[in-house]
């Protein structure tokens, strides 16, 4: 039975809580309206970047302040504002809900939320646009941020606080390096935001799946905008789902946002300048779009230890057209980075994922970051595999190879599969050390080509299961001593012999099986 | 004299008394107003909406029924 009268007094009371606004206000009226933009007359206190209220319900972002009209762009209602409309200043910029509430939800870059539960219950907000850190507040990047990929945390670590580049042609693999490593977060601590951008709601809808089913939404918050929301709305989701990570940040937590994709986000860019009429300059992009973006990623960064401690990790994405990394955008958001991991379609399609291009590819800080034991067996790794790469492809030509170069060969496409990695498998470090360990020794010799990825899958559970003291014994914050790396690797042989004494791996699956689940 | 001097706007929901055009008059001028137009829309439900220049002075019933709903 509903109480009508506890109802009905209720609101009485909130009736009466409600403040009355001031009676007067500023306002303008619109002169003209088209493709979102709006002209308004009047409002000569608007302040760059503010928010409007136009009559109806409507808001619009003021960016053009001129000598006697003010250029802003609506959030929606394009086709519902009339010439001569009111618009009213609110003296406030954009601002973005935040709070633990958040977590858990998919909002629009206002955020409202879009996944169809209930309000959201937080009552604080953070201005959208807010400036970066100061640099005395800044602290030395030297946490790592596990994306649980080897070819990553092995080559190009990622520390907490900072910024590297997902780059790469469409279908690549960047959301998923994205993915895997927002759903290696589980039970790390970090609280993550994946912020998309104008991508097409059938892709988002599979993220969204995938982190679901993959228990990362208790940490995680979307900020989404899809390709058919309006151009401001994509604009400002980075900086949305950026004011949110912020709240987390200057509470003395790390937070990993990824930007998916920044590319379509100088896209909505360039569309609010054309349409304002701003000048237009290379690829028509306007002049401060690189602003746009330094002035965003600027805002990722770990802070002192007498600010709380807290970073943000950011891994913005762009997308290239045919490999161009010399393209305006990626050239922008390469040299505002800290980095980038550059991923190829060729490398892809010829089964090498994730597709990282070991040469192209760099962390600027992230090596002082990296566990000690990790940097101190993966040293080497980078120049191997260069070499075996120059080595590769000056012997398509050759056929009578030494003895010795066939071994480099071989050892070289074993270290090439070993750091080939289903997606949404992630290896924790001691495996990586395992992996590591054994790729490097002259076990290897004796693993047969192209069975590597099997065989490590093998191994792993394998001295997961058999070996588990030894395996509890690797401590991803020391230096591998000699002794453990030979102890191992002899149980590596272990399980090589036992694999090819009976010709086939032991442990859960056989190489077949997970060759064939690998393809698939 | 009274050409430089903006006009005001003044929006009601139905015919003002004599009293209350007396009083918006008074304050339109208080305002540096030379000319009142009145204007009547049923829209606004009840109170007044005076525009001057830039500045809006909204007393309707509507507009604070809209602010109580947005606040609810």
């Amino acid at each position: 039975m509903i109480d009508v009268k506890a109802i009905g007094k209720g609101l009485i009371e909130k009736i009466n809580a409600v403040q009355e606004s001031s009676d007067e206000r500023v306002c303008g009226r619109i002169v003209y309206s088209g493709d979102g933009v709006v002209r308004i007359s009047g409002l000569n206190d608007a302040r760059y970047n503010e928010l409007l209220q136009v009559h109806g319900g409507y808001y619009a972002l003021a960016l053009n302040l001129e000598e006697k009209e003010v250029g802003a762009v609506l959030f929606s209602g394009e086709d519902k504002v009339r010439y001569g409309d009111l618009v009213y200043s609110t003296g406030q910029t954009v601002q973005m809900p935040v709070g633990e509430a958040m977590l858990g939800r998919i909002v629009d870059p206002l955020g409202k939320p879009i996944d169809g539960l209930d309000a959201i219950e937080t009552s604080e907000t953070r201005p959208v646009e807010f400036p970066a850190p100061a640099i005395m507040d800044r602290g030395k990047v030297n946490k790592p941020l596990q994306t649980g990929i080897l070819a990553i945390d092995s080559m190009i670590p990622i520390g907490r606080g900072q910024r590297e580049l997902i780059i790469g042609d469409r279908q690549t693999g960047k959301t998923a390096i994205a993915v895997d490593t927002i759903l290696n977060q589980k039970g790390e601590d970090v609280i993550c935001i994946y912020v998309s951008i104008g991508q097409k709601a059938s892709s988002l809808a599979k993220t969204v799946n995938t982190l679901r089913n993959g228990g990362a939404m208790d940490y995680t918050c979307i900020v989404c905008s899809t390709a058919d929301d309006s151009v401001p709305m994509q604009y400002i989701a980075p900086y949305s789902g950026c004011a949110l990570a912020e709240y987390f940040m200057y509470q003395g937590k790390d937070v990993l946002i990824v930007y998916d994709d920044l590319s379509k986000h100088a896209v909505a860019y360039r569309t609010m300048s054309l349409l304002l009429k701003r000048p237009a300059g290379r690829e028509a992009y306007p002049g401060d779009v690189f602003y746009l973006h330094s002035r965003l990623l600027e805002r990722a960064a770990k802070l002192s230890e007498e600010k709380g401690g807290g970073s943000i990790t950011a891994l913005p994405i762009v997308e290239t057209l045919a490999g161009d990394i010399s393209a305006y955008i990626p050239t922008n958001v390469i040299s505002i980075t800290d980095g980038q991991i550059y991923l190829e379609s060729e490398l892809f399609n010829s089964g090498v994922r994730p597709a990282v291009n070991v040469g192209l590819s760099v962390s600027r800080v992230g090596g002082s970051a990296q566990r000690p034991a990790i940097r101190q067996i993966s040293g080497q790794l980078r120049v191997n595999l260069a070499q075996y790469r120059e080595l590769a492809i000056f012997m398509q030509f050759g056929s009578d190879l030494d003895a010795e170069t066939q071994k480099t060969l071989s050892r070289g496409a074993k270290m090439t599969d070993t750091l080939k990695q289903r997606q949404y498998l992630n290896y924790s470090v001691r495996d990586m050390i395992v992996l590591l360990v054994v790729s490097q020794s002259d076990l290897v010799d004796r693993i047969p080509e192209k069975k590597m990825l099997a065989y490590n899958d093998g191994l792993l559970n394998f001295i997961r299961i058999n070996h588990a003291d030894l395996y509890g014994q690797i401590c991803p914050d020391e230096k591998i001593s000699d002794e453990l790396r030979d102890q191992i690797v002899s149980v590596a042989s272990e399980y090589v012999d036992c694999v090819i004494g009976d010709d086939r791996p032991a442990g859960r699956g056989l190489p077949e099986q997970a060759e064939a689940a690998a393809e698939g | 004299m009274n050409e430089q001097r903006p006009a005001a706007q003044v929006v009601l929901a139905r015919n003002p008394g004599p009293d209350t055009m007396r009083k918006i008059k008074q304050f339109a001028e208080s305002r540096g107003c030379g000319r009142v137009n009145f204007e009547i829309d049923p829209g606004i439900i009840g109170g007044v909406v005076i525009y001057i220049g830039d500045t809006v002075y909204d007393g309707s019933v509507k507009s604070r029924l809209e602010h109580i709903k947005g606040s609810l």
